[in-house]
């Protein structure tokens, strides 16, 4: 019997290209991710070398500048703590800096920056294993199992097994769509361990998280193929149906959300930011120098006796200035992080009109590669670069000359990492398991009145 | 006379069709659809058009009211580039939503475009976003498969082709007539939404030009053209194939492999093989660049050594001190001059990646005549990313000219001694020249697409040849 479904499913010339189709682009989808993860990767480490080597290098030179000149040049790396699963689920790892280099001059002119993407390539769509997942599994779905009623029809069995007792026909039919959901399934377990081998992602309950998502998301597609197979009508209907379906979760939805989202957020309070924080740090220059040293000491009252110095010009008095221009323009900042966030808030809560972008959004939110674990990195930093400011600030303040020991001290960026957000995991596989039992219910009802036309 | 067969079977498609209420659904939903994107566009394009206005406005009048400053000071403070939205981005967004739209131009250093609309793109944008454009490309020919799929595979089943036949119609009129009715059709279909383009650009702000005219016009050819592609594609497969369930496996299938899959799979692939540098290792290769031609704070720097040589024995003195000009605005200069220019070939190195990217995608326009349209429509919008690099080069050619500008200051205008005490009046950079981006013309926005031009019309041309080859008739009768 089983031998008979198999032949059956992988006889038809359709069903063998989907299947191939769908491996390949997989497979090639888990090989590009795991390039780029690499390059990423690789861009991370260089840039702790680079930074290393530039340490060495004024050691060895010995007679070194003061700490002023030091720090101006020092960009000290940091990276975006990215697990071998951006890899796969790529979000916003491409086109953000994953090794932010950050020196103490203000924070909010190097915090914006972007990494240098080609915009046709990502005007393409973009290609990893989370598009493949969520856009084309749908896909190889409806292929296999959308027309296995009216085929079955039209060929006369449907009518001969209806003609035997106990529901021949109907058990036939709930089995091959079944065999299909395992065959798939079991085919998505396999990508997930090539991955895994690949890229040595851990074999734990996180790990059989993403594969239980999947294959929720799976069965899904598979009710809602069954669903429209229920409505016994013909398999041209079928066909047009699906694709319909699938074009207005896959294509429609997201854009009239993007749309939605992009009318309802026109501010850009990062562009306020870093405007107003270079007018800010550029008058400075202009104004009472003492005076911008008295409102930086207000925050930092250990310093509040060393204001003192003499000549036009001293370093305090320019880290200060920087320090009190990114002050100024905490505001906006503050307001793009809110922005970002309730962005974020309003897609989350607008999602689960297409199941494929709560797929989507939970595999990029457990990766962390969503836009809110790229803000977390960015408070990181920013946190980082207040570490490197308090710790020059005391050489200029107390006109410390520094030593070969002082650059060792140097606080390094400690890469934070992040808990990893299974919430999303979770409440994906509960929506779509809810849903699931809703199309199993419309099934059934449906499946008791097949009647053979 | 086959002139009037075709029509009457063109006549009687349209009937046909004009009878399913649900493909007037279909027709009523995308016209629908296109409305709210063109609107939503426009709206989006206005709004970013007042931004870039009265940001660069606003840039402007911070730099007019500075005070008397050191003219390092003013290089210093610097000045933004906002990128103008082009004409015709509300009809195909291209990449806008993926670059940048100002750039904080300062001395020494050179500030890619930043501040990209959101970052949620990479989520919602998989399939781009609701852009005319992508509508017409992208969900149009699936239409076209849905109404056409049957159109000779239905005949052939229903026998009405073995009868039309065997009465001695022509399997080429039936086919043109078929064509003509979808061609109709889809004429009908673009029709309203570049009406209103047009209408839309005459009613905007900004100038109407002649340009804004022909590149609608073109616009319109283009998609017509694409149309008479989808339409051959949905005529050969059905007359290839027996039942109208085949014609339609193998229509979505080659729909699915065509606009889904291959065009990402090939962007990818071709970021594989010509990867371009990342901000980190572009910045440090360009900062290296920059140390191995000379640090002017060395006193014993070979590069700036010679520079001075070079100067004091242009103006027949002995020291800098001697000099009438100010030798460190001169430094300055010859800094600026020296970084640009390296800054510049490197930029130059990750365009000719980018380019290899492209040229690497343009081998399959010939396989793959989306590609080529979908280049050809943004090209004629003025929204690819070519637009988008041309506008950093304007960007950087105006930080350049406006540093060496106030360079040139430092170098007349203050003393060589005591030279960071002093201040020169406001009054010398009010009349710098605004920055003011020049919108590409019609001709260099199409200069690269000849062979996407190309590729696409010879595809189109072969496909409509291979539908009236005797071969393929006699396949119909034999079928039939």
């Amino acid at each position: 019997m089983l031998k008979f479904e198999l032949k059956r499913l992988l006889s038809p010339r359709a069903n063998q290209i989907s299947l191939l189709v769908f491996l390949l682009s997989a497979l090639l989808a888990i090989f590009l991710g795991a390039n780029t993860y690499k390059n990423i990767r690789k861009d991370q480490v260089i840039a702790t070398i680079v930074f290393d080597k530039e340490r060495a290098h004024l050691k060895e030179k010995g007679n070194l500048p003061e700490m002023g000149s030091l720090a101006y040049y020092a960009k000290a790396p940091t990276q975006w703590q990215l697990s071998p699963w951006a890899a796969l689920f790529t979000g916003q790892s491409q086109n953000n800096l994953a090794a932010m280099k950050i020196n103490a001059l203000a924070l909010q002119g190097q915090i914006y920056n972007k990494e240098v993407i080609n915009p046709n390539k990502h005007r393409a769509g973009g290609f990893d294993l989370g598009f493949v997942l969520a856009y084309m599994l749908p896909i190889l779905i409806g292929v296999l199992s959308v027309n296995l009623l009216s085929d079955e029809r039209q060929s006369g069995r449907f009518r001969l097994l209806s003609a035997f007792a106990g529901n021949a026909a109907k058990k036939t039919l709930i089995r091959a769509l079944l065999l299909r959901f395992y065959i798939v399934s079991g085919l998505l377990v396999i990508l997930f361990i090539v991955s895994a081998t690949l890229l040595t992602l851990p074999l734990n309950g996180m790990f059989l998280s993403v594969v239980g998502l999947s294959i929720a998301y799976c069965a899904l597609w598979f009710l809602i193929a069954g669903v429209i197979v229920s409505l016994n009508l013909t398999g041209l209907f079928n066909s047009l149906a699906f694709i319909s379906i699938w074009l207005v979760f896959a294509v429609l939805t997201p854009g009239a959300i993007h749309l939605i989202l992009n009318q309802q957020y026109t501010q850009q309070p990062a562009l306020q930011a870093s405007v107003e924080q270079r007018l800010i740090l550029n008058d400075g220059w202009d104004q009472d120098m003492q005076a911008a040293l008295t409102r930086f000491s207000e925050q930092y009252l250990q310093f509040s006796e060393k204001l003192n110095f003499e000549g036009r010009f001293h370093w305090k008095w320019y880290y200060a200035m920087h320090q009190l221009s990114d002050l100024a323009v905490d505001e906006h900042w503050q307001a793009h992080l809110a922005l970002q966030q309730a962005r974020d808030t309003s897609l989350s809560r607008i999602s689960w009109l297409s199941p494929n972008l709560v797929y989507q959004q939970a595999l990029n939110t457990f990766s962390g590669t969503d836009t809110l674990a790229y803000q977390q990195y960015l408070l990181n930093v920013s946190e980082y670069h207040k570490q490197v400011s308090e710790f020059i600030y005391p050489y200029l303040f107390d006109d410390i000359p520094v030593t070969n020991a002082d650059l060792d001290l140097f606080p390094m960026f400690k890469p934070n990492a992040q808990p990893v957000q299974s919430n999303e995991l979770y409440y994906g596989m509960g929506l779509f398991v809810i849903l699931c039992g809703l199309f199993t219910a419309i099934i059934r009802v449906r499946f008791r009145h097949l009647t053979v036309t | 006379m086959s002139n009037g067969i075709s029509w009457h079977v063109c006549k009687h498609e349209l009937k046909q069709k004009a009878k399913n209420k649900t493909l007037w659904l279909l027709f009523a939903l995308m016209q629908i659809l296109l409305a709210v994107a063109l609107f939503t566009s426009w709206q989006q394009y206005q709004q970013s058009r007042a931004l870039q206005i009265s940001s660069q406005h606003l840039v402007e009048q911070q730099w007019l009211a500075q005070p008397d400053r050191h003219p390092h000071r003013v290089a210093h403070f610097g000045h933004f580039a906002f990128r103008p939205p082009s004409a015709l981005s509300y009809f195909d967004i291209g990449v806008n939503n993926w670059v940048g739209n100002s750039v904080f131009l300062e001395a020494h250093k050179q500030n890619s475009a930043n501040f990209a609309k959101d970052d949620q793109a990479t989520t919602l944008l998989r399939f781009s976003e609701l852009s005319v454009a992508n509508l017409l490309l992208f969900v149009w020919p699936l239409v076209l498969i849905a109404l056409g799929f049957s159109t000779i595979s239905g005949d052939q089943q229903r026998g009405t082709l073995k009868q039309l036949l065997a009465v001695g119609v022509k399997f080429t009129h039936l086919l043109c007539g078929k064509g003509l009715a979808y061609t109709l059709l889809s004429g009908a279909f673009l029709l309203p939404v570049f009406i209103v383009s047009i209408v839309l650009s005459l009613a905007s702000d900004a100038v109407f030009t002649d340009a804004v005219f022909y590149r609608v016009g073109l616009l319109f050819l283009l998609y017509l053209a694409y149309c008479v592609f989808w339409i051959g594609v949905v005529l050969l497969v059905s007359s290839l194939t027996r039942m109208p369930k085949h014609s339609l496996t193998a229509l979505v299938t080659l729909w699915f492999v065509l606009l889904v899959l291959t065009p990402r799979t090939l962007a990818d692939i071709a970021q594989q093989l010509h990867p371009h540098k990342s901000r980190n290792m572009l910045s440090l290769a360009v900062q290296s660049d920059i140390r191995k031609v000379g640090n002017s704070h060395n006193p014993n720097d070979p590069h700036f050594n010679a520079f001075k040589q070079q100067i004091l024995k242009k103006y027949a003195v002995d020291t800098v001190e001697d000099l009438p000009v100010n030798y460190r605005g001169l430094i300055m200069q010859e800094g600026e001059r020296i970084s640009a220019e390296i800054y510049q070939r490197h930029y130059q190195n990750q365009l000719d990646q980018f380019n290899a990217q492209q040229a690497f995608i343009s081998k399959f326009y010939w396989l793959n005549p989306y590609l080529a349209v979908r280049d050809l429509s943004m090209a004629i919008s003025g929204v690819d990313s070519r637009h988008f690099f041309d506008f950093e080069q304007q960007a950087e050619q105006h930080r350049f000219k406006r540093i060496q500008g106030l360079n040139k200051i430092h170098t007349h205008e203050i003393d060589h001694h005591n030279d960071r005490e002093q201040r020169v009046s406001s009054s010398m950079w009010q009349n710098f020249p605004k920055f003011d981006y020049q919108p590409a013309s019609l001709s260099w926005s199409l200069r690269n697409s000849l062979v996407a031009a190309c590729s696409f019309g010879l595809i189109t041309f072969l496909l409509l040849a291979v539908l009236i080859t005797p071969r393929l008739q006699r396949k119909a009768f034999i079928h039939a």
